[in-house]
């Protein structure tokens, strides 16, 4: 408060000065005057100017004179070019660092929180990369002094060991080749146009060379990129070893196993359990056919019910409260009803879930990879169901950047969003990934996993060798020969090398008739109540027969020309060229449909990549009524829906007239049917 | 992005995941230069690729430049093979729903004419049964859908950050020379993100977005007001970059170099909206 007063005084007392100085000036102008005639003079206009501009403002205290000093010094100060143009702009400049606090601490001491974060996270990364290289080069150079000293002590050494020797060196300068791979391939993405900034492609092959080091995979590669809103995801593929893949195999069996145990568990009452377990035993009996994993399965049930018994007889819990429960419900029922009264039963029929390919196979050949940071970890995505490759095929949505974020669509996407990126990406990759003709060969040793694929694969023969074509894992063909500059630029001689994916939603068909008898069976064995199962049977079969026909495989490696949209007027695929320094141009082979989707060749070196937001190129817009029946189609036309013109008036009156008729007629009509109840009785 | 910073533009540019070939780039820059002074422009911009079917000509290339307003004078050129600079036809409004309604992709050839299908017009009888009137396929250019497409560009969805422009006592709006970038805190908010052309809205309601407004600077719409909201996305990646796409026309990015005055937005896309994009949030 005393500051302030002070302050006030000092302005009042200013501005009292510089009245009293104006006074006194024009007095002495006055004398002036009177004393020499010399009226115009410039020291005394340039004293008032002057005096004018040094008044203090009211409200900062600053006065002009001071504020223009300040901008003229720092002008001559800096020199920037053409401050005239934007004068008004540098004197606000100079106003705002006057106000600024000179001494900022809390500036200094601030860093920017996410920054800070990330320097945090990367350099111990960085630092550990650091020692391995540190300790390499060691390594090395202890070796080079041994070879120094052996070759010392031994003069006389034979040629083949020395060049032997010099392999093994030309071996260890290289690291992993995977790390050489990523760098050169980016190489050849920057002459195309495609890429990414250094620094980030060198944490990029760095968080690949991590995945690489881990020995369950048997290759690895970057896949893409996909652009989310808050974060991108950086893809990669692998594929597991075949030790791996048993070992996941088997693990997920069990988790199937456990899962399918658990619903069932719930449900058992006592009477149930040995009823089903009677069931499980009939069932064992008459399915002799090779079904392994549904005998498992069904041994399993047995052996965990009798442990479910022995500890519910131990421990009371609340299943028991529920058992209860059900029965007290049971109770108020009238018991007789069930045989005098037909139940009507709903013809609604659950659509068959068709079950997802297993790791290793079809889809889930290759398991991906996805981080969002590269100096995180990398993260698993789940296998691709193909009821999740059905309905990202229906919804159009850009990624979060989130793999816990739900999808918000209308044909309700069963999953979160890494369900919904793998799915994404095992489309992408069955449309988009393409080679060269006789660039990859099918791997013809490898039969052991395609044998013992799916149930009763003996049903059709032909199909059954469709099917083995279009499964099969690929490996690059030694014996290719680059192909001519003239033939790449024809479609002709591009080929897929991915399986197309089917309208199920898987790579292999899935025939739907077996397991809607099994689910017969099942309901069989769950309540052996109904006794109408074998008539359901033969429903379940026509209907299946009429709904679902084995769709049309397409054979691996075929031809891109191939390829067509069934609305867009648009060509799929466009062939481009880099520029010609280089020797031989590298060919770009980039997809219209999934746009981002880019493939390049060069002599023996072929590799694709995405890099987009994860939409598919529809010309027409989106909309999710299409999926719903049309109008006119929701009730087809028939004898129960007819379409009829409006009645008249006469119409009516005729109608009113029939009416009154029929009513007297009905009268003795009823009597009648009465009395042939009662003679029925 | 301003051509006289060309080299570290596209060194920004390639946070995108795309860039430009060396040779490519290099025709670019010094062709536009060239330009520049042979139509004694102030400053020039390239504007970003847009793709076409076409084998041969498999980009169209824009660029704009101005005399002395940067939004009046206004002059934009196309090029299919990045050196010979053509000047871009009027746009003409009455186009702009067809633009908007054409399925296909561009041909690469600009003399191209293409039959748009419209959508059908519903009149009620006298009955009120509603009877769809299929419209005559209309007739669009490929050189006028272009001029439409980089107009819907330039008004919808380029972007500047705050303060990079600034109207002086002329009423010229020019370069702010004194631009020294965002800082990490405002780059956060989407106030701090001006749409790049003549403002629309009310003068005062955009100033008084800011609490420290300032009137030579401010006056422009910021990115929070237009209506598909959200329709930008916003991303500050490690070194302090920030880049914003924006999801209404996919290919549109702009990136920014914190604290430095680098920005700049440009385009590589296939030239269509992206009129899904309610359904895709």
């Amino acid at each position: 408060m005393t500051s302030e007063m002070s302050n006030d005084e000092k302005n009042k007392g200013s501005r009292k000065s510089s009245s009293i100085n104006r006074k006194t000036i024009s007095n002495q102008n006055y004398r002036m005057k009177q004393m020499t005639e010399v009226f115009p003079s410039l020291k005394k206009d340039l004293q008032n100017a002057k005096l004018f501009l040094q008044q203090s403002s009211n409200e900062s205290g600053d006065s002009l004179y001071e504020h223009l000093t300040r901008v003229i010094t720092k002008v001559i100060d800096e020199r920037p070019s053409n401050v005239v143009d934007h004068f008004e702009l540098y004197s606000e400049r100079v106003r705002l660092e006057k106000f600024r606090m000179q001494d900022m601490r809390i500036e200094v001491a601030y860093k920017e929180p996410d920054r800070l974060t990330s320097a945090q996270r990367m350099l111990p990364i960085r630092i550990e990369e650091y020692n391995q290289q540190q300790q390499k080069q060691r390594q090395q150079m202890n070796k080079n002094k041994n070879e120094m000293k052996s070759m010392t002590s031994t003069n006389s050494v034979v040629m083949d060991e020395g060049e032997e020797d010099d392999e093994q060196n030309d071996v260890i300068y290289y690291e992993s080749p995977a790390v050489k791979d990523l760098c050169e391939l980016q190489f050849y993405w920057n002459l195309l146009g495609i890429g990414f900034p250094r620094e980030e492609t060198f944490s990029l092959s760095c968080a690949i060379r991590k995945l690489k080091t881990n020995a369950i995979f048997s290759s690895t590669r970057f896949w893409g990129k996909i652009f989310g809103l808050r974060n991108d995801y950086y893809i990669a593929e692998c594929t597991l070893t075949e030790d791996a893949l048993e070992k996941r195999i088997d693990a997920v069996e069990k988790a199937i196993n456990i899962m399918s145990m658990e619903p069932l568990n719930r449900e058992f009452s006592d009477q149930q359990r040995k009823s089903s377990s009677n069931a499980s035993m009939r069932f064992e009996s008459t399915s002799v056919v090779g079904k392994n994993s549904k005998n498992e399965k069904s041994a399993v049930v047995v052996a965990t019910s009798d442990d479910i018994s022995s500890v519910s007889d131990s421990m009371p819990n609340k299943r028991e409260m529920n058992e209860t429960f059900d029965e007290n419900e049971r109770k108020e029922y009238p018991t007789e009803w069930n045989f005098s009264m037909n139940i009507p039963q709903t013809s609604y029929r659950r659509p068959i879930e068709i079950p997802a390919e297993k790791i290793g196979h079809g889809v889930n050949r290759c398991v991906y990879y996805v981080c969002t940071n590269l100096y995180e970890e990398w993260i698993e995505l789940p296998l691709a169901t193909p009821h999740q490759i059905n309905v990202s095929r229906r919804i159009k949505k850009y990624f979060t950047g989130n793999l816990d974020a739900e999808i918000p669509s209308h044909p309700t996407f069963p999953g979160t969003e890494r369900n919904y990126l793998r799915a994404i990406i095992a489309r992408i990759s069955s449309s988009t990934h393409v080679a060269p003709r006789n660039f990859y060969e099918i791997e013809s040793n490898k039969n052991i996993i395609d044998g013992n694929n799916e149930d009763g694969e003996e049903e059709n023969d032909n199909f059954d060798e469709d099917k083995c074509n279009n499964d099969k894992p690929i490996r690059v063909n030694a014996s290719y020969h680059p192909l001519p500059l003239d033939k790449l630029l024809k479609l002709d001689h591009w080929m897929h090398i991915k399986p197309e994916i089917l309208k199920q939603g898987r790579v292999c068909y899935f025939d739907g008739r077996l397991l809607i008898n099994n689910q017969v069976n099942d309901n069989d064995d769950e309540s052996s109540i109904d006794d109408d199962n074998d008539d359901d049977d033969e429903n379940v079969t026509e209907i299946t027969n009429i709904e679902m026909r084995p769709e049309m495989l397409v054979p691996l490696f075929t031809s891109c020309s191939g390829d067509r949209l069934t609305n867009d007027i648009i060509s799929p695929w466009t062939i481009r060229l880099s520029d010609a320094f280089v020797e031989s141009p590298l060919v770009l082979l980039q997809s219209n449909i999934w746009s981002g989707a880019f493939t390049f060749v060069k002599d023996r070196i072929c590799d694709n990549i995405y890099i987009g937001f994860g939409c598919k190129y529809t010309s027409l817009n989106y909309s999710p009524t299409s999926f719903l029946p049309q109008v006119e189609m929701e009730y087809p036309h028939g004898e129960d829906v007819k379409e009829e013109n409006d009645p008249s008036v006469d119409d009516e009156k005729e109608w009113e007239r029939q009416q009154e008729m029929n009513q007297n007629n009905h009268r003795s009509d009823d009597d009648d049917v009465s009395h042939e109840v009662e003679i029925n009785n | 992005m301003n051509v006289e910073a060309f080299r570290e533009n596209l060194e920004l540019m390639s946070y995108s995941g795309f860039k430009l070939k060396e040779l490519e780039a290099d025709l670019i820059e010094n062709s536009l230069i060239i330009l520049q002074s042979s139509n004694k422009l102030q400053n020039i911009f390239f504007f970003g690729r847009i793709e076409t079917t076409s084998e041969e000509n498999s980009y169209y290339y824009i660029a704009f430049g101005y005399t002395c307003d940067i939004f009046k004078d206004q002059k934009f050129f196309y090029s299919l093979n990045g050196f010979e600079w053509v000047m871009m036809p009027e746009m003409k409004p009455k186009l702009l729903p067809i633009t908007l309604q054409s399925r296909s992709l561009l041909t690469g050839d600009p003399i191209n004419v293409e039959h748009v299908c419209m959508m059908p017009t519903f009149i009620a009888d006298t009955e009120n049964v509603f009877r769809a009137c299929p419209k005559k396929p209309k007739k669009l250019k490929e050189e006028d859908r272009l001029a439409c497409i980089v107009h819907l560009l330039m008004t919808e969805s380029a972007i500047m950050p705050r303060s990079l422009l600034y109207r002086q006592v002329t009423r010229c709006i020019s370069y702010n020379p004194s631009f020294a970038g965002l800082n990490r805190m405002e780059a956060n908010e989407m106030k701090n993100f001006q749409l790049f052309r003549y403002p629309k809205n009310n003068r005062n309601y955009n100033l008084s977005k800011h609490d420290d407004f300032n009137y030579q600077t401010d006056f422009f719409d910021t990115i929070d007001d237009l209506v598909p909201r959200n329709c930008f996305s916003f991303q500050i990646k490690d070194r302090d970059i920030c880049l914003i796409r924006a999801l209404h026309w996919p290919g549109m990015i702009f990136v920014h170099k914190l604290n430095t005055k680098y920005q700049g937005f440009f385009y590589f896309g296939n030239g269509r909206k992206n009129l899904d994009l309610l359904f895709m949030t």
